[in-house]
C-alpha cells in the first residue's frame, strides 16, 4: 500500500530527528564510558593500594599490641582467624602473610601464597609513606614492617596481596553497569524522543493532513482545534470560515465517524509510553525479590523455608491472573484510563508496601497488591492498543505491545539490579513505586482523549453475549486445549519459576552480585524485545506458526538442560535460550488461536477466546515457583531447572503430534 | 443579665490558676510519705551488688530505709532472718545470692506458710533461677518476685572458654550442695559433649552433702590426673573466699582456670573468665526496686533479666606463667589484669 507523500515525509523527519538525538546520546555515552573505564583502570589500583596499606598496618598493630602485653611471637594464636576475617571483609585481598624477623613464615591465609623468597625480596613500605607495591606470585603486594613498640626492634613483616582476578571482575562489573545504564538510557531516550515528536509534530501534522484530504474531497470546514501549531490552526480555521458557504459553521465535526482530536498513532504512542513506564517500575524488583524475601522470611503455619520463599512470586502471579478474569466486564464498565490508573495505584501501593514491609505476611500482601496492579494494567494496555489500532494493523499492534513489554522488562530488571546494589532492596522498591507513579501521572494526562467507549459499545452490540456452553465447547476443542496445555502453560510456568525464582536464587548461591543477577535475568527481556517482532513478521509471512510454537518450546527446553553441563555459563545459556525460544513461540501462539478455534471465535468473538487463553495460561503460572521451590529443595537448583526443561520438551513433542493430526484432519477431503 | 466581660474572664482564670497551684502544692505536701522500707538479706556480707543497688536508688531520689541482715552462708541463720522479715512487713525484700533467695521465697510449689509470698522480692546475683527452682521459667510463673541474673548464660561462657583454650579435655570442679552448680554443670556437660570435649567432673561435698574446703585439693588432683587443658569453676559462693588457694592449687597442678567470678581473676590466679560487674547487677536490681516501689508495677510483671554486657577478664600474670595466651582477636575486647 503506497503511503501519502505527507506521511512519508513525516516518517523521514522522525527518523532524522531520532538518529540525530540517539546518535548524539550514544556518542556522548560511549565517550563517558571510555572515560569512566580509563579512570577506573587508572584510579582503582591507587585506591586499592591505599586500602591495602591501611589493612596491613592495622594487622601489624594487632601483632604489636599482642607482643606489647607480653605474648611471645611464637605463642601468638588466632592469626589465621584474624586474616580470614580481613579477607572476608575485603574480598579483593588475595592473600595475607606474616613472617618473623628471621624471615620464617608465621601465619598465612589466602587463595595461594607466593613463595617466601619472593615475599622477602619485596621492598618494605616504611610507616607514614605511600604504599610501595611489588609483585609476588602474580599478586600486587604491599609489605609493611612490624616493630615491637614504636621505634622498637623489628618483629617481622606483614604482606597483603591484591587478587588480580577480583580487580578485573570489579572493573568489568562497573563497566557492565555503565553500559547497562547507557543502553537503558538510549532506550528511554528513544521512547521520549518519539513521544515528543509524535506529540509536537507528527500528531498535529497528521490532523492537518486529514483535514487537507477532506478539503480536497470537497468538505470545506474549519480544521478541528487540536494541539501544537496553534497559530497555523487558527489561520486555517479563519480561512476555512471565510471560504465556507454561510451557515455551515463547525457542524461538520459530527460527520466525522469516530472522529477524535488525537490521531490513533499518537494515542498508541501514549499507551506505549504508559506501558513502558509501568513495566519498567514493576520489573525493577524482579531480580532481587526472592533474595529480599529471604531476609524477611520467618517460618509460619509449618511451611518449609523454600516454599515460603516462593510465595511472594506465587501471590503476585496468582492475583495478576485472577484480576484478568474480570477483564471483559470491567472493560465494559470503566474507561481505559480509569482501569490503568487503578492498576498504577495498586502497583505503587504494592511497591511501597514491600519497601516498608517489616515481616513476611506484609510483604505477601504488598506483592498481592502489585499483582493486582499488573493484572489491571496489562489487560488494559492490550485492550487499549487493539481498540485504537485500525483492524488491518492489529499484528503491528500486538508486536508493539509485546516489544514494549519486553523492552521495559529488560530495562526494569537491569536498572533494578543496579538500584538494589546502590540503594539497597528497600530503596530500589521505593524507586520502582516512584516510576509507577510517574506512569500514573502520564496516563492521567494523556489517555483522556481515548475513544474506546463508543467503539466498545459498537463492538459489544455487534458481538452479543456468548451462550453459556460456548466456553465448554472451546474447552473441548482439542487443538485449542493442546496449545494451551502443552505450550502456553508449560512455557509460562517455566518462565515464572525460572526468571523470578530459580535463576536469581541460584545465581545468588553462586556468589553473583545483585547487579550481575539483574544483568543475566534481563537477557530474557532483551532477547524477547529484539527477536519477537522480527521473528513474528517472518513467521507470519511464511505461515510457520505451528512449527514456530514447537521449535520455540524445544529451544527453550534444551537451553534449560545446559545447567546440568556447566554451572557457570549454563544459567546464562538457559536465560538466553528461553528468550530466543519464547520469542518464537509466544507471538505464534496468539496467531494460531484464530486458525485453531474458528468456530468458537465465530460464536464468542475473538476477544473472549483470547481472554480465555490468556487467563488459562497465566492462572496456573503461580504454581511455577511452588513447584520450583519443592524441586530445588529436594534435588538442587540445577536439577529443578532441568526438570522444567524436560517437561517443556515433552509437552512440545505432544503438541507437535496433536497439531500434525489436526492439520491432517483439516486437509482430509472427507472433512 | 450582665454580660461576661474579658476582664471578668481574666480574673476568674487567674483565680482558678492560683487555686490550682495551691491545691497542687498542698497535694504534694499531703503526699509526702515516710521512706520506703526495704529488708536486705545478704548471703556473704556487703557486696558490690548491694552497694550498686543502694547507689542507684539514692541517685533516683527514692527515699529508702534499709534493714540489712547477713546470713553469712548459714542456712539456719537465714531461716531466722526470713522470720524477722515476715514480721517486719517491709515494702520490699531484697535478697542476694541463690541460697538467700530460696530461703526467702522457697522453691516453686513450696509451703506458702513457711516462705514470703505477700511481699515483693527483688533478687540480685542469682546464676540460674530456673535451674535453682526459684521460678519455673524466666517469665516467673506468677511469683511475686523479679531480679537480675548475674552470670552469663552457660552457652556463652562455654563459647568464650572454647575460643580461649580450644580444649580437647576439660576439668570441672563444683559445689553440688548449691542448686546453681548442679544445673550449670548439667548444661555445661551437654554443650561440651556436643563439641566432642571430654570432661572430668569432681565435687567437694562430704557424705552429708556439705561442701568442705579440705576436699578441694584432692578433687583437683583427681581432675589433674586426667590432664585437662583447663579447669572450669562454675559460680558458687562457697568458692569465692577460697579464690586464692583453689586457683593457686590448680595452677600448681598445671591447670589454668576459667571462671565467671571476677574475684577469681582479680584476687586469685584464675587465667580468664567471662564476668558481669556486680555493681552493674546491683544497679539493675535497684531499677527494678524503683519500678515496684515508686511506679507501682507488680513484681511478677517485671522480667527477670540477664545483664546485656559482660567482660572477658584475662590475668596476664597467670598467662605468662602457664604460657597460655589469648588469641590475638580476643585482645580487642578483653580486659587485661596485670598486663605489664
Amino acid at each position: 500500500m503506497s503511503q501519502p507523500a505527507g506521511v512519508a515525509a513525516l516518517r523521514r523527519i522522525r527518523w532524522h530527528v531520532l538518529i540525530a538525538a540517539i546518535g548524539g546520546l550514544l556518542i556522548a555515552g560511549i565517550g563517558s564510558t571510555i572515560l569512566v573505564a580509563e579512570r577506573q583502570y587508572r584510579e582503582l589500583p591507587v585506591v586499592l593500594a591505599a586500602k591495602q596499606l591501611a589493612i596491613a598496618t592495622l594487622l601489624g598493630h594487632e601483632i604489636e599490641q599482642a607482643v606489647a602485653v607480653g605474648i611471645p611471637l611464637d605463642k601468638l594464636r588466632g592469626l589465621d582467624d584474624l586474616y580470614k576475617e580481613a579477607r572476608r571483609d575485603n574480598p579483593e585481598i588475595g592473600y595475607i602473610a606474616f613472617t618473623d624477623a628471621a624471615g620464617r613464615v608465621v601465619a598465612t591465609q589466602g587463595r595461594s601464597i607466593p613463595p617466601t623468597v619472593e615475599l622477602l625480596a619485596l621492598e618494605r613500605t616504611p610507616p607514614g609513606s605511600a604504599p610501595r607495591l611489588g609483585d609476588a606470585g602474580g599478586f600486587s603486594t604491599v609489605a609493611v614492617p612490624v616493630a615491637a613498640a614504636s621505634g622498637g626492634a623489628a618483629i617481622g613483616d606483614i604482606f597483603v596481596g591484591i587478587d588480580p582476578d577480583h580487580i578485573r571482575r570489579l572493573i568489568k562489573d562497573r563497566l557492565f553497569d555503565v553500559v547497562t545504564v547507557l543502553v537503558v538510557t538510549a532506550i528511554c531516550a528513544v521512547e521520549l524522543v518519539l513521544l515528543l515528536l509524535d506529540y509536537g509534530i507528527t500528531g498535529p501534522l497528521r490532523s492537518l493532513e486529514s483535514w487537507g484530504a477532506e478539503v480536497l474531497a470537497g468538505e470545506l470546514r474549519p480544521p478541528r482545534r487540536a494541539f501544537g501549531f496553534r497559530e497555523l490552526h487558527d489561520l486555517l480555521r479563519a480561512t476555512a470560515r471565510a471560504a465556507a458557504p454561510p451557515g455551515s459553521g463547525d457542524g461538520a465535526k459530527s460527520r466525522v465517524p469516530g472522529g477524535g482530536v488525537v490521531p490513533w498513532q499518537l494515542m498508541v504512542r501514549f499507551i506505549r509510553v504508559g506501558l513502558f513506564l509501568f513495566v519498567l517500575g514493576d520489573t525493577m524488583s524482579s531480580s532481587f525479590l526472592p533474595i529480599f524475601a529471604r531476609d524477611l522470611a520467618t517460618p509460619f503455619w509449618g511451611l518449609t523455608r523454600d516454599f515460603l520463599l516462593s510465595l511472594p512470586v506465587v501471590v503476585y502471579w496468582l492475583i495478576s491472573a485472577i484480576a484478568q478474569l474480570f477483564g471483559p466486564p470491567l472493560m465494559e464498565r470503566y474507561s481505559h484510563r480509569a482501569l490503568f490508573v487503578a492498576g498504577v495505584g495498586f502497583s505503587a501501593a504494592g511497591m511501597a508496601g514491600a519497601a516498608l514491609a517489616g515481616d513476611f505476611p506484609t510483604l505477601l500482601a504488598a506483592r498481592g497488591l502489585a499483582g493486582l496492579g499488573l493484572g489491571l494494567a496489562f489487560m488494559t494496555c492490550q485492550a487499549a492498543i487493539l481498540t485504537h489500532v485500525p483492524k488491518e494493523l492489529r499484528t503491528l499492534g500486538i508486536a508493539t505491545f509485546t516489544g514494549t513489554f519486553f523492552l521495559a522488562t529488560f530495562c526494569g530488571t537491569a536498572l533494578g539490579g543496579i538500584a538494589a546494589q546502590q540503594l539497597g532492596f528497600r530503596g530500589a522498591l521505593v524507586l520502582s513505586a516512584a516510576v509507577v507513579l510517574i506512569c500514573g501521572a502520564f496516563v492521567i494526562g494523556t489517555l483522556g482523549g481515548s475513544r474506546e467507549r463508543p467503539m466498545q459499545k459498537v463492538a459489544a452490540a455487534a458481538a452479543g453475549a456468548p451462550a453459556g456452553n460456548s466456553y465448554l465447547r472451546l474447552a473441548r476443542n482439542g487443538s485449542f486445549a493442546s496449545l494451551l496445555l502443552f505450550c502456553a502453560v508449560p512455557n509460562r510456568m517455566f518462565n515464572v519459576a525460572f526468571l523470578l525464582y530459580l535463576a536469581p536464587l541460584y545465581l545468588f548461591s553462586l556468589g553473583d552480585t545483585k547487579a550481575e543477577i539483574g544483568r543475566v535475568v534481563s537477557l530474557y527481556g532483551i532477547a524477547m524485545a529484539i527477536l519477537a517482532p522480527a521473528l513474528a513478521a517472518q513467521v507470519d509471512r511464511r505461515k510457520l506458526q505451528r512449527a514456530s510454537v514447537v521449535v520455540g518450546s524445544l529451544i527453550c527446553a534444551l537451553g534449560a538442560l545446559a545447567v546440568l553441563l556447566d554451572r557457570e555459563h549454563g544459567i546464562l545459556i538457559a536465560v538466553a535460550t528461553m528468550g530466543i525460544g519464547q520469542a518464537m513461540s509466544v507471538p505464534s501462539q496468539m496467531s494460531l488461536i484464530p486458525a485453531l478455534s474458528g468456530r468458537q471465535i465465530a460464536n464468542m468473538g475473538l476477544p473472549r477466546v483470547m481472554s480465555v487463553f490468556r487467563v488459562g495460561e497465566r492462572l496456573p503460572a503461580f504454581l511455577g515457583p511452588m513447584v520450583a521451590a519443592s524441586l530445588a529443595g529436594a534435588f538442587g537448583f540445577e536439577r529443578a531447572i532441568a526438570a522444567f526443561g524436560a517437561w517443556v520438551a515433552a509437552s512440545a513433542v505432544i503438541l507437535a503430534l496433536v497439531l500434525r493430526a489436526s492439520r491432517a484432519k483439516q486437509e482430509s477431503p472427507a472433512e | 443579665m450582665t454580660p461576661f466581660s474579658r476582664r471578668d474572664f481574666h480574673r476568674i482564670a487567674a483565680g482558678g490558676a492560683a487555686g490550682l497551684a495551691l491545691a497542687a502544692a498542698a497535694g504534694r505536701t499531703g503526699a509526702a510519705r515516710p521512706p520506703f522500707r526495704v529488708f536486705m538479706i545478704q548471703w556473704r556480707g556487703d557486696t558490690d551488688a548491694d552497694r550498686g543497688m543502694m547507689d542507684y536508688l539514692r541517685r533516683a531520689g527514692v527515699e529508702v530505709e534499709f534493714t540489712a541482715r547477713d546470713a553469712a552462708q548459714d542456712k539456719a541463720k537465714l531461716a531466722a532472718i526470713v522470720a524477722e522479715a515476715k514480721q517486719a512487713r517491709p515494702d520490699l525484700i531484697y535478697a542476694y545470692a541463690t541460697e538467700a533467695v530460696l530461703g526467702v521465697v522457697g522453691p516453686v510449689g513450696g509451703d506458702a506458710g513457711r516462705f514470703v509470698t505477700d511481699i515483693p522480692v527483688v533478687f540480685a546475683a542469682v546464676g540460674d533461677p530456673v535451674a535453682s527452682n526459684i521460678v519455673p521459667s524466666l517469665d516467673h510463673g506468677g511469683r511475686n518476685l523479679t531480679g537480675v541474673i548475674h552470670l552469663p548464660p552457660i552457652p556463652v561462657q562455654f563459647e568464650a572458654l572454647n575460643s580461649f583454650f580450644a580444649p580437647k579435655r576439660l576439668g570441672l570442679l563444683y559445689n553440688s550442695a548449691e542448686s546453681y552448680g548442679v544445673g550449670a554443670v548439667r548444661q555445661f556437660q551437654d554443650i561440651a559433649g556436643k563439641a566432642d570435649i571430654e570432661i572430668a567432673v569432681e565435687t567437694c561435698v562430704d557424705a552429708k552433702g556439705e561442701p568442705q574446703e579440705e576436699l578441694i585439693p584432692p578433687a583437683l588432683e583427681r581432675i589433674a590426673a586426667r590432664r585437662p587443658d583447663a579447669l572450669y569453676l562454675p559460680s558458687t559462693s562457697f568458692f569465692l573466699p577460697l579464690a586464692r588457694p583453689i586457683t593457686a592449687k590448680a595452677l600448681d597442678l598445671g591447670m589454668p582456670v576459667f571462671s565467671p567470678n571476677e574475684q577469681m581473676m582479680r584476687q586469685g590466679s584464675a587465667l580468664a573468665g567471662l564476668v558481669a560487674s556486680l555493681n552493674a547487677v546491683g544497679e539493675f536490681a535497684g531499677y527494678k526496686i524503683e519500678q515496684i516501689l515508686v511506679r507501682g508495677v507488680a513484681a511478677k510483671d517485671i522480667p527477670i533479666e540477664y545483664l546485656s554486657r559482660f567482660s572477658l577478664l584475662v590475668n596476664m600474670r597467670v598467662a605468662r606463667r602457664v604460657q597460655v595466651y589469648p588469641p590475638v582477636t580476643m585482645l580487642r575486647y578483653a580486659e587485661l589484669v596485670d598486663a605489664s
